[in-house]
């Protein structure tokens, strides 16, 4: 009946296996769990895409919050919901700049997707391999101004007659000017200026300006009493209240950044927009066949290398310091679009305006062409070296999106993980029938919202009473997302909650139901007044990202959860058990024998003890209760040592700690993963061993006689000891290697045999 | 890498952890000489647990690790060595006693 539990509980998830075990084992021993996960924590002018395409600048999502937890209805790329925006302000993070110039700055322990899994930010290193995208979607719909907008700008300046068009929405033609603007252009209260810098440019912007809002430029300037014309030579100035505003409004409150109505618009907005700013900006160089923009702020172009992956053209920015000085006045940076099917792709759907340079691109193709071309990226990822992993010290305000399905999302460019718990714990609850509370604490939770508010009617008789229906104290699972967020009148009650499964309410003490609380926390807690409680669940999961192999799986379920909770409201699957029964298996957890394993307990805490890894006594004690419960998950009423490995949920009071503790454990304890670890490294040299006796099986000599007569006895010995190490797993993934070592064994040993014959 | 066989992995925090017990162990045996740091202890410990412990050429072998490089070559060659190798091989526990025991041996030679 467990084991189909433990399958009813894990089924709906992909790469979860472990948090179901956790969950199952928690119960099991009437315990209590927090999860801990890592914080997937960037910074705001990181940019997130939503799953229709729209980008945006994470902090335009957060602005005006404080830090805390936000619920939110956010659908990000790759498709997944995200619930929940953390706003957290950190002292350290690292910026990490690839190669190509994809540049993210996060929290140090913030994951990221490498060639080798995730990997925490701050332990990339220089030639690391992380994961880029090399195309994202783009949205629908474009961009409308709001009237209100148009109105403030058209009453400022009067109500004289004005023919000129008001735009209605952000289009092509308005964005081919923004581009122009954002490479060119400058605003003041009165006027919007461009330093065109050229004949050609001042030209294109007057025939743009004349098409946006349908004017006649020498002529609306006299009909308005406006005056748009050209300044002093390399300056034009459209001296238009109402542009001026309008530019305002398009461009938003930072001008180091890309607009964000370009960032939500369809991508032959953003197209428009791109190509307005390499007209201006940019250049071919024929010598280096690619297209190059500059700009001293790296922020505008890490904005462009994204909105060019919506054409599926991958870009590098670099740094460029002129005449080999360091003096930061002189650098500036390039974008660069080369190799031909990026070239192509560029000219194709962004291109140039004038004629000149969209000949010298398509030159540039023509050569690359005739040099036979390069190879593209075929699939919408791909990976960049790390070039660089700066740290950076002063207080930061970070974001993270909490995301239950799919744990990770589109960041700037590269893969960026978050993790998820809640779900399994709802699930066991529906599965027992059990009495389920959620929710999510942050700060300002009152103890009311916990505990349900109090009896107006009764408080008026005197009577101090809550009313708890659906509340925590009458729920048998409960989940407490961010539950070290919580304030200390919280965080007390909690406490005798957790320990003695009372609530001091007051005058009153209210004997709970409660069986296990999960909690979930995205860091470990440092401050003093939450250790108590930190302490006092018995197991600490630190859950890990899905592994990428698993992502495909993942999406599907995903999707499936996301079906099932629409048209069900809950997760389907029969219930095999109820709290009763659960109740009748912790009972058997008490009577498990465990006498077998408490010598080899003892030991192992004197060698984490060694190793500088602290066991409260109560853990200690506590640890024997998981033991026993992954006996009876494993159906045996007798501990032996393969059931210490909960250790690593006991233990462990970091992710530091984790990684020592899961050390220790890998090598003191007969697990199958000991045994398949010491399999491969046998296998890696019984496989040198082949290639040292091929190398020397023709050659005849007494010393490869010898030689090989010594590698004979060595294999011989090497046999025994694979086949007891698979007698002793009885573990079928240890069976399977085991084979496959004995196979290469045999087979050397024969051909030693022939040899010697 | 810091060590000087073939196919081990260095960097492994349980590769690491073999060593540090390794040299642990040397202690409690009274190795205050200082014979071995942790990259020879690794090695010890692979020469006798791998079935066919490979080294890298002289000259990959990282500065500095030149003696260990001179005294793994030529344990692999003792013929006592290889007797002990009956003992260890794919044994990580006998592989530990024993590294130890001839870090302390030498040590206090």
């Amino acid at each position: 009946m467990l084991r189909e539990f433990l399958k009813a509980l894990q089924a709906p998830f992909v790469g979860r296996g472990e948090e179901a075990r956790v969950v199952a084992l928690t119960l099991l021993a009437r315990e209590h769990t927090v999860f801990i996960g890592e914080p997937g924590c960037v910074s705001g002018d990181t940019i997130v895409s939503a799953s229709d395409g729209r980008l945006f600048y994470i902090d335009d999502v957060a602005r005006g919050l404080t830090p805390g937890v936000y619920y939110v209805d956010f659908w990000v790329f790759p498709h997944a919901r995200a619930d929940e925006l953390h706003v957290y302000e950190v002292l350290e993070t690292a910026e990490v700049i690839t190669r190509r110039g994809f540049s993210i700055r996060v929290t140090l322990n913030h994951p990221l997707m490498t060639d080798r899994g995730w990997v925490k930010a701050g332990r990339l290193k220089p030639g690391d391999r992380v994961r880029v995208f090399t195309k994202i979607p783009s949205p629908r719909g474009y961009v409308k101004i709001p009237r209100d907008v148009l109105r403030k700008a058209l009453a400022k300046q009067g109500n004289g007659s004005v023919d000129a068009k008001q735009p209605r929405l952000v289009d092509e033609e308005l964005a081919e000017l923004l581009g122009i603007f954002t490479a060119r252009g400058f605003l003041k209260p009165q006027y919007v200026g461009f330093n065109h810098g050229s004949r050609e440019l001042r030209e294109l912007v007057e025939r743009l300006v004349s098409g946006v809002f349908n004017v006649d430029v020498d002529r609306v300037a006299e009909l308005d009493s406006r005056r748009i014309r050209a300044g002093r030579v390399g300056t034009l100035r459209l001296n238009s209240q109402f542009m001026a505003d309008l530019f305002k409004w398009l461009n938003g409150y930072s001008s180091r950044r890309v607009s964000r109505w370009i960032l939500l618009s369809p991508k032959a907005v953003s197209a428009a927009f791109l190509r307005g700013l390499f007209e201006a900006a940019g250049e071919v160089s024929n010598q280096g066949c690619s297209v190059v923009l500059k700009d001293v702020d790296p922020g505008i172009l890490r904005a462009v290398q994204v909105l060019l992956l919506r054409h599926g053209v991958l870009s590098a920015i670099e740094e460029c310091v002129p005449g080999g000085t360091r003096k930061s006045v002189n650098k500036y940076f390039t974008l660069k679009v080369s190799g031909l099917e990026n070239l192509k792709r560029f000219v194709s759907e962004v291109g140039f305006i004038s004629r000149r340079k969209r000949e010298e691109a398509e030159s540039c193709i023509s050569l690359l062409l005739n040099k036979g071309g390069d190879p593209s990226p075929g699939s919408s990822t791909a990976f960049d070296e790390v070039r660089e992993v700066r740290i950076v010290r002063g207080l930061t305000r970070v974001y993270d999106f909490h995301i239950p399905a799919t744990h990770s999302f589109f960041t700037g460019g590269l893969l960026s993980h978050n993790t998820a718990k809640s779900a399994i714990v709802r699930r066991a609850a529906e599965l027992l029938n059990a009495r389920f509370f959620k929710y999510l604490l942050t700060r300002f939770t009152e103890p009311a919202e916990l505990f349900g508010p109090l009896d107006i009617k009764a408080l008026e008789d005197g009577k101090y009473v809550r009313l708890s229906r659906g509340k925590l104290p009458e729920a048998e699972i409960a989940f407490l997302d961010e539950i070290f967020k919580a304030n200390s009148a919280i965080l007390n009650a909690l406490n005798s909650l957790l320990q003695e499964r009372v609530l001091y309410d007051g005058y009153t003490e209210l004997v709970v139901p409660l069986w296990s609380l999960f909690g979930a926390s995205n860091e470990v807690p440092e401050e003093p007044e939450v250790a108590a409680l930190y302490d006092r669940f018995v197991i600490r999961h630190f859950v890990r990202p899905v592994a990428e192999d698993l992502w495909r799986d993942l999406l599907n379920k995903s999707w499936e959860i996301e079906r099932e909770l629409y048209y069900q409201g809950c997760l389907g699957g029969g219930k095999v058990m109820d709290m009763g029964d659960l109740r009748k298996f912790h009972k058997l957890v008490l009577s498990v024998n465990l006498e077998p394993v408490k010598t080899k307990l003892v030991k192992l805490f004197a060698v984490f003890e060694s190793r500088g890894v602290h066991v409260t006594d109560r853990r200690k004690g506590k640890s024997l209760k998981l033991i026993a419960a992954n006996a009876v998950l494993e159906g045996r009423g007798e501990a032996q040592e393969s059931d210490l490995i909960v250790l690593k949920y006991v233990v462990p009071k970091d992710w530091d700690e984790l990684e020592k503790v899961n050390t220790i454990l890998s090598e003191e304890l007969k697990t199958p993963y000991r045994y398949l670890r010491e399999l491969e490294e046998i296998k890696t040299n019984v496989r040198e061993v082949m290639n040292y006796v091929l190398s020397l099986q023709n050659i005849e000599s007494r010393f490869v006689e010898m030689r090989f007569r010594q590698i004979l006895r060595d294999l011989e010995i090497t046999r025994d000891r694979v086949v007891s190490l698979m007698l002793e797993s009885r573990d079928p993934g240890v069976e399977r290697l085991a084979g496959e070592v004995i196979a290469i064994i045999d087979s050397t040993a024969d051909t030693i045999r022939r040899r010697l014959r | 890498m810091p060590g000087v066989l073939k196919g081990v992995r260095y960097d492994d925090p349980v590769t690491i952890y073999r060593g540090e017990k390794v040299l642990k162990i040397a202690s409690k045996l009274g190795n205050e000489s200082g014979f071995a740091d942790l990259d020879l202890s690794i090695d010890i410990f692979y020469s006798l647990y791998l079935p066919f412990p490979v080294t890298i050429p002289l000259n990959e072998v990282p500065a500095g690790k030149e003696r260990n490089y001179f005294i793994i070559k030529e344990f692999i060659d003792l013929p006592d060595f290889n007797s002990l190798k009956l003992y260890t091989i794919a044994d990580s526990q006998l592989s530990t006693l024993v590294s130890a025991s001839l870090i302390h041996h030498i040590g206090s030679a």
